[in-house]
């Protein structure tokens, strides 16, 4: 029972981190109506940057959240310059032409972090406070787990406050219900746009700050996080952010609890199963919408 | 037509046209006799310049090995032609990214061979591109020497004329762990933790082996292949550690190792570590933030080539023409392979790839290498090197942690069961490691 728990607890951990970066990728799907591959470059860019900044401003604990929110707001201005340069071009066009630009985003960032970085892993130390391990059923669960469980369910409530307590999120509710009514009453749907899509950034970029000093950082974190990310979407529903929490909490907790029986190298046969018998059972996901 | 055929007969019986076709064959024969001189002279290189290629990972997910490969390749490589080349032919290198995607190895391989066939071919990183390009230079007729990739299969079970090995195999490097562990003491309850990939599945078949041989009652209580893709350690960390293993071993290094030492430390786990630290990570890890318990197996230990007579040389050239940086154990690795191949070459006087296998087979070759002067070139065209295995512990000398001075060099000999010593030794065509299981 105790290694259950312990799985259990591991899986929502990284459920977590998985939120943030889904929520994001959702997000900027449901209000701009575009896949953007680049989120999980962005994510990337985050862990890199926080690295960085944590070399110059140290590894205390307050370093810590000057480097994770400095990679985030870094990040979320990139995000609006790559909305107002290259996606709002694209709204209209075929989903190949936008898909192929995020994709030909994903290769530049994916390139800029190689020139600017290398190809050597990159380490930030452990913020003091969340440093080692809480003793618990026998063991110690790493401090810093439970804090990105913490940090998650904390991205869930500012999610829902942003989105049904603001005037901002009642915006992004109407443009994902009708942007074009939303244009017709005389919002300015392309600044909405910036703001939603660098919103999405910043957490992508939180997450990927976040990740830091758990996770040796490399080139390739892109591709790997997208593809989570793309699944526990499609599970949830593309363009809900409750989904995205359902979604999440699925395949990271499924694939940590498929370890007491399953080898690892398994975990992709889990994820992909998941989202099979999902779409199998709903096609449009479990909270998304048949438009 | 018929005014044209007549025309032909007549310029082909004419004087002129006689002496034209006689100066012109004249000319062939002489231009067929030189080059079969110079082809005789150079053992077969173009135009004076005989091409080499690595393939290796610079972009992909292990790209911090690449860059040391290559570098490494160029630079013994540039000593070797400011020596005045090999038998007259300057030596030139292209360098091409596999992207740790045999798929992608095997790709660039046949564009580099359509656009300029290459003498030599060397690298790649990942153990499953090395034996899918193998299938290729082997076709083709060109030798492959490996400075990384290490499967006992490439020069064991599907040994190829073409295929050497410059280093030691994951087959040796996981029989000297297991065989170090057994030998501590402090395992009893073994775990393996490995990428699932053939050189991950490779290393551990390997310490079973040596493991049901010397400690008959050892328990492995798990046994976790990873998909390489994995980024998460925590939830496998978790399963391992609520199995009590004594001992952990695979062939983690990169990324993947940083992030596993990080979970380690977190959860103040004194479980024993041995895994593939290479630089790049202890560099990123630093000292004062090693787990307990942290053992590690190489086939490179920078420490210990950097001090060979040729591996002083290659250090010396290497961070000349790199700014001061060190090379790292992949480095010293690439070196070897082209140290060994440049031996064979000036052994066989060819660039040829079976006067190259000839030259093998003869026996009693040796070569110069990071490994240390007169290095065994086994029938099966297998380096005799060693592995080094043995604790990790902060070093202030180089300002992050690596081996402590108590690491063992393990040679080929004092690792792999004597009856498949014996097979290598006598030149047996095709020896089956993995009957010796």
């Amino acid at each position: 029972m105790n290694e259950f728990l312990l799985q259990l607890l591991s899986g929502i951990s990284a459920a977590a981190v998985l939120f943030l970066v889904a929520s994001g990728f959702t997000l900027v799907f449901g209000a701009l109506r575009i896949i953007n591959f680049a989120h999980g470059s962005v994510y990337m860019l985050g862990a890199f940057l926080a690295t960085s900044i944590s070399d110059f401003v140290g590894t205390g604990n307050v370093s810590f959240w000057i480097s994770a929110l400095l990679a985030g707001f870094s990040v979320a201005a990139l995000g609006a310059l790559i909305e107002i340069v290259c996606l709002r071009r694209i709204y209209h066009r075929d989903v190949a032409i936008q898909l192929l630009v995020t994709f030909g985003l994903v290769m530049i960032i994916g390139g800029l972090v190689r020139g600017i970085w290398g190809s050597a892993p990159r380490q930030t130390a452990m913020p003091p406070l969340f440093d080692g391990g809480v003793p618990m059923l026998g063991t110690y669960f790493p401090t810093y787990s439970l804090f990105l469980i913490c940090v998650g369910s904390a991205a869930v409530i500012a999610l829902w406050l942003i989105m049904y307590q603001t005037s901002l999120g009642r915006l992004i509710r109407g443009a994902v219900d009708d942007r074009q009514l939303l244009e017709m009453a005389g919002v300015n749907v392309p600044l909405l746009f910036t703001a939603v899509f660098s919103l999405g950034a910043f957490f992508a970029g939180i997450a990927g700050a976040l990740v830091t000093p758990q996770q040796t950082i490399s080139v390739g974190l892109d591709l790997d996080v997208i593809v989570k990310a793309v699944v526990v979407v499609v599970i949830g529903g593309l363009g809900s952010i409750g989904g995205a929490l359902v979604g999440s909490l699925m395949v990271g907790v499924a694939s940590s609890i498929a370890l007491i029986w399953l080898p690892p190298s398994w975990s992709l046969i889990v994820v992909f199963g998941l989202l099979v018998t999902v779409l199998a059972i709903s096609p449009q996901g479990l909270f998304g919408k048949v438009r | 037509m018929k005014m044209f055929r007549s025309s032909v007969r007549d310029w082909r019986t004419s004087r002129s046209m006689r002496t034209v076709l006689g100066s012109f064959t004249l000319g062939l024969m002489g231009a067929a006799f030189s080059s079969g001189i110079a082809s005789a002279e150079t053992g077969g290189c173009v135009n004076g310049e005989a091409q080499a290629l690595i393939v290796s990972d610079v972009s992909g997910r292990l790209g911090v090995l690449g860059p040391s490969q290559s570098t490494a390749t160029q630079t013994v490589i540039d000593l070797i032609n400011k020596d005045g080349g090999l038998l007259g032919c300057k030596v030139k290198l292209t360098i091409k990214d596999e992207q740790l995607d045999p798929a992608v190895a095997v790709r660039e391989l046949k564009k580099a061979i359509a656009t300029n066939k290459p003498n030599v071919v060397f690298g790649p990183t990942l153990s499953s591109s090395m034996l899918s390009m193998a299938k290729i230079t082997n076709a083709q007729g060109i030798p492959l020497f490996s400075g990384e990739g290490g499967d006992a299969q490439f020069v064991m079970d599907a040994r190829e004329p073409g295929n050497y090995m410059a280093i030691s195999t994951l087959y040796q490097d996981g029989r000297a762990a297991a065989k170090y562990l057994v030998e501590s003491g402090k395992c009893k309850r073994y775990g393996f933790l490995y990428p699932d990939i053939v050189a991950g599945r490779d290393i551990v078949s390997a310490f079973r082996g040596q493991l049901a041989e010397s400690q008959p009652d050892a328990q492995i209580v798990v046994d976790q292949p990873y998909n390489l893709q994995n980024k998460d350690f925590g939830a496998i960390i978790q399963a391992i550690s609520s199995k009590s293993p004594d001992c952990v071993f695979g062939n983690l290094l990169g990324p993947d190792l940083g992030s596993v030492y990080k979970i380690w430390n977190q959860r103040k786990l004194d479980i024993l570590t041995m895994f593939y630290p290479d630089t790049a990570t202890l560099k990123a890890v630093g000292n004062g933030n090693l787990p307990a318990n942290t053992y590690g197996v190489m086939r490179a230990n920078v420490k210990t080539m950097a001090a060979t007579p040729v591996g002083r040389e290659f250090t010396e050239a290497y961070k000349a023409a790199n700014n001061g940086a060190a090379p790292d154990e992949w480095a010293y690795a690439a070196a070897s392979a082209v140290q060994m191949w440049a031996s064979m070459v000036k052994a066989a006087g060819s660039f040829d790839y079976n006067a190259l296998d000839t030259a093998a087979k003869k026996g009693g070759l040796t070569f110069d290498s990071v490994y240390g002067d007169g290095v065994e070139i086994m029938p099966n065209h297998q380096a005799n090197a060693w592995s080094n295995v043995g604790p990790v512990v902060d070093d202030s000398e180089l300002g992050h942690p690596y081996w402590s001075s108590d690491s063992k060099a393990m040679w080929t000999k004092d690792v792999i069961p004597q009856p498949l010593y014996e097979a290598i030794l006598s030149g047996k065509t095709s020896t089956r490691w993995t009957s010796a299981q």
